[in-house]
């Protein structure tokens, strides 16, 4: 298994706090890994993904692309080709006028001409199942077709491999369900970071958290309930079973 | 933001929005230099004609036109009185000279066509295309890109403001002419001037990470036919005619 991603000794801080996020952490990606994060809020799990792909840089530490180090723009531009970032807020990635313009934006910044750009948008826009969008207009698409339209935009890059934030946050259940079907579909590495433990339990297979400034993995099972009440709480019942 | 001139199905609307940008700027310049009324008056009349031929709905046009002549006709109150000249027609103690009249007369009609060019020429295309004109032309791409992220985003800026001054209304606010007012009204455009500084970063971040680099690239293509050679052609004969009539000896 090769290893795409590595990351070792990372220490890192926010300027303005006194405890640090990262200590000495180290952490090992490799291809077609689905890795899963969990964890309270403010633990670092979206730092841990910025400093992944190059938008923060550590105080200490090096990252490591396919074996070579990432240092320059010209490093970290060839890693971004490969290894795709989903934001948590559609809305940030979204500026191109119409849905086909924007899904082609990263073909045509990789040097493909119009026609190829334009094939690889519609491919990718039926991986997402959002054939027929092409010529709607971004900005007044529902939450949820944004989402998924974030995704196509990363997924025209052709990556090896995706990093997702939070991406179920303010999803409806149907919309929630198509996100899990097309990324069980994709045959590419993935980390997500998210709340939702079932989502993650559908997507990844591996789940890990950040603890005292370093990454762990988490492997072992923990029985436990969950306490909620409703009306018709005393009366036989199930949860979840609707598709 | 609404287009409102941007569908249609003319002449101007369906040639090459390159030409009409040269066109435009080349009509636009010579307008902007003419000194006498009888040249203004014939460019003023040709860009009625291009309203026609542009087939653009006529109430928004007038609207359009209301603000900049509401503009102008507060000149009128001042450019008759305050040239010196001979005297046309007098009000009380002040006099109306006739050079006065004829200086508003004058930026009345250079205004009205020069705005009328922009409508027909430059309104009449949407804006991602009229910036990949522009990108063509050689415009630097920072300018290009500042105007699509404007287009792209004035909305969403301008629905967060909205947001602010609900809530805000919801706890109670009340415009009122006292400091709390104005100082909440400071608050509130800092935090959108701070979110939208915010935002910025996180959309060219999200483009950094799709690999952009400057360059501005479209999945449009301009397809140069004769009709857009004519069209600029004839605006170079409109300039040049124009201009000729200007300096032509006129007695008036």
């Amino acid at each position: 298994m090769s290893i795409l991603l590595k990351l070792k000794g990372i220490c890192f801080n926010y300027p303005n706090s006194s405890k640090s996020v990262f200590e000495n952490m180290s952490f090992e990606f490799n291809k077609k890994e689905r890795i899963g994060f969990i964890g309270p809020n403010g633990c670092g799990k979206t730092t841990f993904l910025k400093i992944c792909i190059g938008l923060i840089r550590p105080d200490k530490g090096e990252i490591f692309f396919k074996g070579r180090p990432v240092v320059s723009e010209k490093d970290l531009f060839l890693m971004r080709k490969k290894i795709g970032f989903v934001f948590q807020n559609p809305d940030d990635q979204l500026f191109s006028p119409t849905v086909l313009e924007d899904v082609a934006f990263g073909p045509l910044n990789l040097g493909m001409d119009v026609d190829q750009a334009k094939i690889i948008a519609r491919q990718s826009l039926d991986l997402v199942e959002m054939n027929g969008f092409e010529d709607r207009i971004t900005h007044k698409l529902s939450g949820g077709e944004k989402r998924l339209l974030s995704l196509a935009t990363v997924l025209a890059m052709q990556p090896e491999a995706m990093l997702l934030d939070e991406p179920t946050t303010g999803l409806d259940p149907h919309t929630r369900n198509h996100i899990i079907r097309v990324l069980n579909q994709l045959d590419l590495g993935l980390i997500i970071v998210s709340h939702d433990w079932d989502f993650i339990e559908q997507t990844t297979s591996e789940f890990y958290t950040i603890e005292h400034g370093c990454t762990c993995k988490i492997d072992k099972d923990v029985f436990h309930q969950h306490l909620h009440y409703h009306p018709g709480g005393n009366l036989h019942h199930e949860h979840g079973t609707a598709q | 933001m609404e287009q409102t001139f941007a569908q249609g199905n003319s002449f101007l609307h369906k040639a090459d929005p390159r030409a009409k940008v040269v066109s435009a700027l080349l009509m636009v310049c010579t307008i902007a230099v003419l000194n006498r009324i009888p040249a203004a008056a014939t460019a003023f009349f040709i860009t009625c004609i291009f309203l026609y031929i542009a087939k653009l709905p006529l109430m928004q046009i007038v609207k359009r036109l209301f603000v900049v002549n509401a503009f102008v006709a507060f000149l009128w109150l001042f450019l008759p009185f305050s040239v010196p000249g001979r005297t046309l027609f007098s009000i009380w103690r002040w006099h109306a000279s006739v050079d006065g009249i004829n200086m508003a007369v004058l930026i009345t009609l250079r205004c009205n066509a020069i705005l009328i060019i922009m409508i027909t020429f430059i309104e009449t295309t949407p804006v991602p295309i009229l910036a990949l004109a522009l990108s063509d032309l050689k415009v630097p791409d920072k300018l290009v890109f500042i105007m699509l992220i404007s287009y792209r985003y004035i909305n969403v800026i301008f629905q967060e403001y909205n947001r602010l001054v609900e809530a805000a209304r919801i706890r109670g606010f009340v415009p009122k002419n006292n400091i709390h007012t104005y100082k909440t009204y400071a608050y509130m455009v800092a935090m959108v001037l701070i979110r939208s500084y915010e935002r910025g970063i996180r959309v060219h971040q999200a483009m950094i990470l799709r690999g952009f680099d400057g360059k501005f690239y479209s999945l449009h293509r301009f397809h140069l036919k004769k009709r857009d050679i004519l069209l600029a052609i004839s605006a170079v004969l409109f300039v040049a005619s124009i201009l000729y009539i200007d300096y032509l000896p006129v007695v008036i």
